[in-house]
């Protein structure tokens, strides 16, 4: 990997994590669902001028209107539950256990991969790789105290969200531009969440602390965060892009200890090792006995778009 | 098919926000400054869409073209029904006021009898006009909050209903070849815009209203007043009038439900009750007459 993306993949894991942080800080003040739609919101704003940059306005809205109905639901699947489900379990649990949960996502991918992709089969070190990591999953959900059981739950079923976006996308918005996707996704989640979102906004405007994360989460973690990404994968290819899965949830650990005090416990560490192995095994990326076969086979399909 | 049922859904989960998005906003701002700044966000959008569809040029000389009809249409299709709901929801609870405006296809039969003597109407439409009207009754008359003025806000927004009605039976003998919907709706809401704006300037907010009543006001204006009727018009250019309007039997229950998740109302049984009857009704009393939306 060139230099130049080795630092955009480190940029782009820093934004990720963070955006488990300015949850939590947003979450404080303001409903989950007002919180979410304001992030895809401005992210759907910042987006708009790059695209029309990017494709012209013709181009763009040519492709945004032949694909709206699998837009709408990647938005809904992909954006606005997850979002929301996060946001909702950050107000009971901490942001970087949220985050280790939801590096789990690939997981579910392969595990959704074995359900309806046919040609799709996980044995050996990969099957090894999926139970590893589902543990990890247990154990974390586990080791929570009375409520916040669901809290970890609903953050099970983000990366479920993920997962199944993941696949959907793949099959139904096969060559559809990176950016008309980001777009139309971040566009369809807004009009989702309004109706929730305003009706629980406060009544006088939030502190400069909460607009600030709404702020950040909107342009830095999702807008450009996107455009980063779909840059990697790009110029990297799809299978460094994916590395930042592994990245996100220590930076996200890392920022939850720093700046919002939180504890490492034993068990997140034990719980992130396992997820991360199992990630690692089970999405083939790593096979301790590299026969000829695994090694010319591609990786799973990678986790695209999966942001906190 | 594929397609239709994603469209139907989706116009009715954006189109019955609108009640919810009314509700959270009279709260601060008053019902005819409300509809202004509903209008201020929704005409811009309609005139680029419109724009885009025929070209600038073109777009200029039909709105030209429409003209009084447009006027008319401004008064009685958006002016007076947006005010009058607003109005009518300071009183009632959003889902309330969806359901009372599911009457409209009732009042267009009424005034079709009225206006249009070569109109007939069988015994079994008469049967469902009464039920829609008993319907009107039980959802006004059994309110539990707020007492009279409760019930006088059900009414005003039946009375948009009439008004709707009658815009869409003034809009059915003229507009046949005047105009396309885009055209009259492009017209008839920059012409509201116009009207109310002195009711509005005479009662404006006492103070800065919220932010929630201002994003309230933005997305009634651009997803439920906009983006609703563009999808609309898309769908009635794909399915068309017959099957576009049973979004119509949709808009109260998705109504209900946001009002009932996310501004806790009660969902009563006179709420029920009222939707079930005035629904049935629609549907058996709009029997014979087809039934179009004003454009």
């Amino acid at each position: 990997m060139r230099p130049r993306y080795l630092v955009m993949l480190l940029a782009l894991s820093a934004i990720w994590g963070s955006s488990f942080m300015w949850i939590k800080i947003g979450v404080r003040e303001i409903a989950p669902a007002t919180l979410v739609f304001g992030r895809v919101g401005t992210g759907a704003l910042a987006l708009i001028p790059v695209v029309l940059l990017a494709l012209g306005a013709r181009g763009a809205f040519a492709e945004l209107r032949r694909n709206w109905w699998p837009l709408f639901l990647v938005g809904a699947l992909n954006a606005a539950v997850p979002f929301w489900l996060l946001s909702w379990s950050e107000t009971r649990i901490d942001s970087g256990l949220a985050a280790i949960i939801q590096a789990a996502a690939p997981i579910f991918v392969a595990l959704l991969a074995l359900r309806f992709v046919p040609s799709e089969r996980v044995t050996g070190w990969r099957l090894v790789g999926l139970l590893v990591g589902f543990a990890g999953v247990g154990l974390l959900v586990g080791v929570q105290k009375g409520g916040n059981v669901v809290a970890a739950l609903a953050v099970v079923a983000t990366a479920l969200c993920y997962a199944g976006s993941i696949l959907y996308a793949g099959r139904r918005l096969k060559g559809v531009q990176p950016m008309v996707i980001a777009l139309g996704t971040l566009m369809s989640a807004t009009l989702l969440m309004a109706p929730a979102g305003i009706s629980q906004a406060p009544g006088s405007a939030p502190s400069a602390e909460t607009i600030l994360a709404v702020l950040v989460l909107g342009v830095v973690c999702s807008a450009i965060a996107y455009l980063l990404y779909f840059a990697i994968m790009a110029g990297a290819g799809a299978s460094r892009a994916i590395l930042v899965t592994y990245l996100v949830p220590a930076f996200a650990v890392f920022y939850g200890a720093v700046f919002l005090g939180e504890p490492v416990t034993a068990s997140a560490l034990i719980g992130l090792a396992l997820i991360l192995g199992g990630v690692a095994l089970g999405t083939g990326a790593v096979s301790p006995v590299a026969s000829r076969r695994a090694r010319l086979r591609p990786p799973a399909p990678a986790p695209r778009r999966d942001l906190g | 098919m594929r397609g239709y049922v994603p469209l139907l859904l989706l116009l009715a989960a954006i189109w019955g926000s609108s009640y919810l998005f009314i509700k959270v906003a009279v709260r601060d701002v008053p019902p005819a400054a409300m509809v202004e700044l509903r209008l201020l966000f929704a005409v811009p959008v309609l005139l680029v869409y419109l724009a885009s569809q025929v070209g600038g040029r073109k777009a200029l000389s039909e709105l030209r073209r429409v003209g009084r009809v447009g006027l008319v249409l401004g008064l009685a299709n958006a002016a007076l029904p947006f005010t009058l709901i607003a109005w009518g929801e300071q009183h009632v609870d959003s889902g309330i006021a969806a359901i009372a405006n599911a009457t409209v296809p009732i009042f267009v039969v009424l005034l079709a009898l009225h206006y249009r003597p070569d109109e007939r109407v069988t015994r079994l439409q008469g049967a469902g006009i009464a039920m829609g009207l008993v319907g009107v009754a039980v959802l006004a008359g059994f309110n539990p909050t707020g007492g009279w003025w409760a019930v006088a806000g059900t009414l005003a927004v039946v009375l948009s209903s009439v008004s709707y009605a009658a815009a869409n039976l003034y809009a059915g003998k003229r507009v046949g070849t005047l105009a396309t919907g885009p055209v009259l709706a492009a017209a008839s809401m920059l012409a509201a815009l116009v009207l109310l704006a002195p009711f509005a300037l005479l009662r404006r907010p006492t103070e800065t209203p919220s932010w929630q009543a201002i994003a309230s006001i933005a997305a009634l204006g651009l997803i439920g007043t906009a983006l609703a009727q563009i999808v609309f018009y898309r769908m009635l250019r794909l399915y068309g009038s017959a099957r576009s309007s049973l979004v119509a039997y949709l808009l109260p229950v998705t109504a209900l439900a946001y009002g009932a998740v996310l501004l806790d109302e009660p969902v009563t049984g006179a709420t029920l009750g009222g939707l079930v009857l005035i629904l049935a009704g629609v549907a058996i009393g709009s029997g014979r007459l087809r039934l179009a939306w004003p454009w």
